[in-house]
């Protein structure tokens, strides 16, 4: 046995490979009105890896300063109302594979409240930078 | 630039310390947990990976996976997670919205913490026939470390790896706490520790958290 991390490259261990990378964007509108206890989803995707290949990722917001964050999932609240009141919700946008070779990017807002929520105004962009790869079990 | 080259000695190859794969059946709306050991004697950083179909066509990570219908709850049918202890691999599966009875097949690698100071066995015999393929380009390895992030319930806390790489580097990180450790996939910006690389840092920040141990691993790779 070894300490792995004693060698720069050893033959005894698996290691990972990059596969492909790419960037795509979605846009959630300002001032979306959504029914009650229901989710408004706009999404994009992008041919992105090979099959079977895994993947990392970072998003940003460009209502963050386009600051990204290394995860599948951002989540953020906003200020929004309900007819008289002012609200907050929360927006997230998630990454997932939609086929072998497609990652989709998706921007959810859920409507938690028991009227009509009208969301915060100007248009929210997210961006994805995603990096797929041919996992050590291929 | 470093990202390149198909290898480069200036950076280590990532190495696979654990690797188990297996699938597990849930029932509808149900909840499965498994434990694994791992026998390596200290707390690996585990990735895990998932699918519903036999022939990992589409792969998921943790937290996502295939997409529930609209006015759902939750945005996805299912949820997958693995944690690592000292001792096993935890998988936990729940079928939220599927409606049926599921299969899910796993895949978990781990990599080694900064903090091991162990010897590991071989796993190159349990992946690819070629440890090395020019055809690839691999993940070179530019800083690992841990830091400890106090109690942030009432606060934030921020920590700072320089990389000076002039890319934004790829970067995976986990969070250990109580013997403990998973990776995160999930960023809420105003709670929780998140990680934000730009072209010649990352930043960690811990924002109404409780105290955790942070692992991270920075790449050479954009």
């Amino acid at each position: 046995m070894t300490k792995p991390s004693d060698f720069i490259e050893s033959s005894d261990y698996a290691s990972l490979a990059n596969d492909d990378n790419g960037e795509v964007s979605v846009t959630f509108p300002g001032s979306q009105s959504i029914p009650p206890n229901t989710m408004k989803v706009f999404s994009t995707t992008i041919n992105l890896g090979s099959l079977g290949s895994s993947m990392r990722w970072r998003i940003c917001s460009n209502k963050d300063s386009n600051k990204w964050f290394v995860g599948a999932q951002l989540q953020y609240d906003r200020n929004g109302s309900i007819p008289g009141t002012a609200v907050t919700y929360s927006i997230i946008a998630v990454v997932t594979k939609t086929s072998p070779t497609a990652v989709t990017v998706l921007a959810i807002v859920l409507n938690p409240y028991s009227d009509t929520l009208i969301t915060e105004a100007g248009d929210e962009t997210f961006q994805l930078h995603a990096n797929t790869f041919v996992p050590p079990f291929d | 630039m470093q990202q390149d080259f198909l290898i480069n000695t200036d950076y280590p190859l990532d190495k696979v310390v654990f690797m188990i794969s297996g699938s597990i059946t849930v029932s509808t709306g149900g909840y499965q947990n498994i434990s694994i050991p791992h026998n390596l004697g200290f707390i690996p950083l585990a990735k895990g990976n998932w699918t519903t179909m036999s022939d990992w066509s589409i792969v998921y990570e943790e937290h996502i996976g295939p997409l529930a219908s609209p006015n759902s709850y939750s945005p996805f049918m299912y949820d997958f997670s693995v944690t690592s202890d000292n001792t096993n691999i935890n998988i936990a599966i729940t079928n939220y919205l599927s409606g049926a009875p599921v299969t899910i097949y796993y895949r978990v690698y781990c990599l080694e913490p900064s903090t091991s100071l162990s010897e590991v066995p071989a796993t190159s015999s349990d992946g690819s026939d070629f440890l090395l393929s020019s055809d690839s380009n691999y993940t070179k390895l530019v800083s690992a470390g841990y830091y400890d992030f106090p109690d942030t319930i009432a606060g934030i806390s921020s920590y700072s790896i320089n990389h000076n790489l002039g890319i934004i580097p790829q970067v995976i990180y986990w969070i250990e706490r109580s013997g403990a450790c998973s990776q995160v996939t999930q960023s809420y910006y105003v709670s929780g520790i998140t990680c934000q690389p730009t072209t010649n840092q990352v930043i960690m920040t811990s924002q109404g958290s409780l105290a955790g141990r942070v692992h991270w691993r920075v790449y050479a790779d954009d």
